[in-house]
């Protein structure tokens, strides 16, 4: 899923109660920050710890990017999608809308 | 895995050079190369931009920037114009004239994905066939190639390359990836076992399609050892799917719904649903499917891990303490 496309979900749903939270996961920093200036992204971005503080491979198991996760309102994950394709939008999108009707 | 980033590409030629018979020095192949990417960019339509590209390599059919120029015309082709047969013609052409190594390689790599577009599985298998023994094809090669015959149901091509690609490990992988990407020798092991899974599933796939059930199964089980999962036990391989299937086939239908389920519920590849719900009913599923998911998922569902990280201003953050009134989205990414 690209960023600028969750940038206008996020942008369309905030209101109604949905996040988001991205974790760089190979401290690129430099790249990074350009990234997300470049393209006015206003959600929360994190960066990812080395060793005992690496977040991403060790405590949730992701090794191909972007990998992202969907949590209820209780802060369970309930959907994960890996990859992105032409289509991602509206899947996830369905998703969210799911859980903001149904939370 | 990853999309190919498109960058630049393609051509126009200044003067006379293509008339002369010395070869282009690299100096002006370079401002060949030059001139044609500013008119690749500056062109109206996407025939200009083919008419760029077939142009350059007319006058530069073997240089540095082969490769690049005809994936950018294949890409124009297939996906702007919807001529993916032309965009075989064009690999196949400009490959023939090539002589350079690396250049043929790769371009025999381009030429076995317009085949797959194409559905011409016995062509396909021909010019796998004629890449089968280069020893220069690395991991990303091979898979991609078995992945093409898998499409066409080449399968004897698929299980040759997905062999080959199986063989990947930590030298290996190191070459072909960029330097600093696997810090400590578990992030290498990780990321290497993750690969032979994934070459290890196309394999089993084939030997299943030749007969070779309990091969099959078999190596499903060893790439099920190596595959590294996601936190709610769902593969970044097509590993499940396949291994369902056989399962399936094989009478093994609650094995099948075990495999699929993490998958199906937390991935959301339309492949695994559909084989989770033939296992499903397989093994006495009933009602509405749709229903199944919903609940399995809640039933299954585990929170969050929580973590600390800091953001770009170097402030330390709780994720629980980021997290959203009724849904957020926890995403992994890097800038590309």
């Amino acid at each position: 899923m690209e960023l600028p496309r969750i940038e206008e979900l996020y942008q369309k749903y905030r209101d109604k109660g949905f996040g988001v939270v991205a974790v760089e996961a190979l401290r690129d920093t430099e790249r990074a920050r350009k990234f997300i200036a470049d393209k006015k992204l206003t959600f929360a971005f994190l960066e990812n710890g080395t060793g005992a503080d690496e977040v991403v491979a060790r405590v949730y198991g992701v090794g191909g990017f972007p990998s992202s996760f969907l949590l209820d309102s209780n802060g369970k994950i309930i959907f994960s999608h890996y990859g992105f394709e032409v289509g991602d939008e509206e899947k996830l999108e369905a998703e969210i809308r799911k859980l903001i009707e149904k939370g | 895995m990853r999309k190919l980033l498109i960058s630049v590409a393609a051509v126009a030629v200044l003067g006379t050079w293509g008339c002369t018979r010395a070869p282009a020095t690299p100096e002006q192949v370079e401002a060949a190369y030059k001139v044609a990417q500013e008119a690749w960019d500056a062109a109206p339509t996407p025939e200009t931009k083919i008419t760029i590209a077939k142009e350059f390599l007319a006058k530069h059919p073997d240089t540095k920037y082969t490769v690049r120029v005809v994936r950018e015309a294949m890409n124009v082709l297939s996906e702007e114009l919807g001529k993916p047969g032309e965009a075989e013609t064009l690999v196949r052409a400009v490959r023939a004239k090539v002589k350079d190594p690396v250049t043929r390689r790769r371009l025999g790599v381009a030429h076995v994905g317009a085949l797959a577009t194409l559905k011409n599985g016995a062509q396909l298998a021909q010019v796998a066939a004629t890449l089968g023994a280069d020893p220069g094809l690395d991991f990303y090669d091979q898979v991609s190639i078995a992945e093409a015959a898998i499409a066409v149901e080449a399968w004897d091509t698929a299980l040759t390359f997905a062999t080959e690609a199986a063989g990947i490990d930590g030298e290996k992988l190191k070459a072909i990836s960029p330097a600093g990407r696997y810090p400590t020798p578990a992030d290498l092991e990780r990321a290497v076992n993750k690969r032979k899974a994934w070459a290890l599933a196309d394999k089993g796939w084939a030997e299943f399609k030749l007969g070779r059930t309990e091969d099959a199964l078999e190596t499903f089980e060893v790439a099920s050892t190596l595959d590294s999962r996601q936190i709610m036990g769902n593969s970044e391989t097509s590993l499940p799917v396949y291994r369902g299937r056989t399962l399936l086939a094989a009478g093994k239908a609650a094995e099948a719904v075990e495999v699929l389920v993490a998958s199906a519920l937390y991935g959301d590849e339309k492949d695994a649903r559909a084989a989770l719900e033939q296992a499903w009913r397989a093994q006495g599923g009933q009602g509405s499917f749709d229903d199944y998911l919903w609940s399995e998922r809640q039933r299954r569902a585990i929170p969050a891990p929580d973590f600390t990280l800091p953001d770009y201003e170097g402030t330390p953050h709780r994720f629980a303490s980021l997290r959203a009134a009724e849904v957020t989205l926890l995403t992994f990414w890097f800038p590309t």
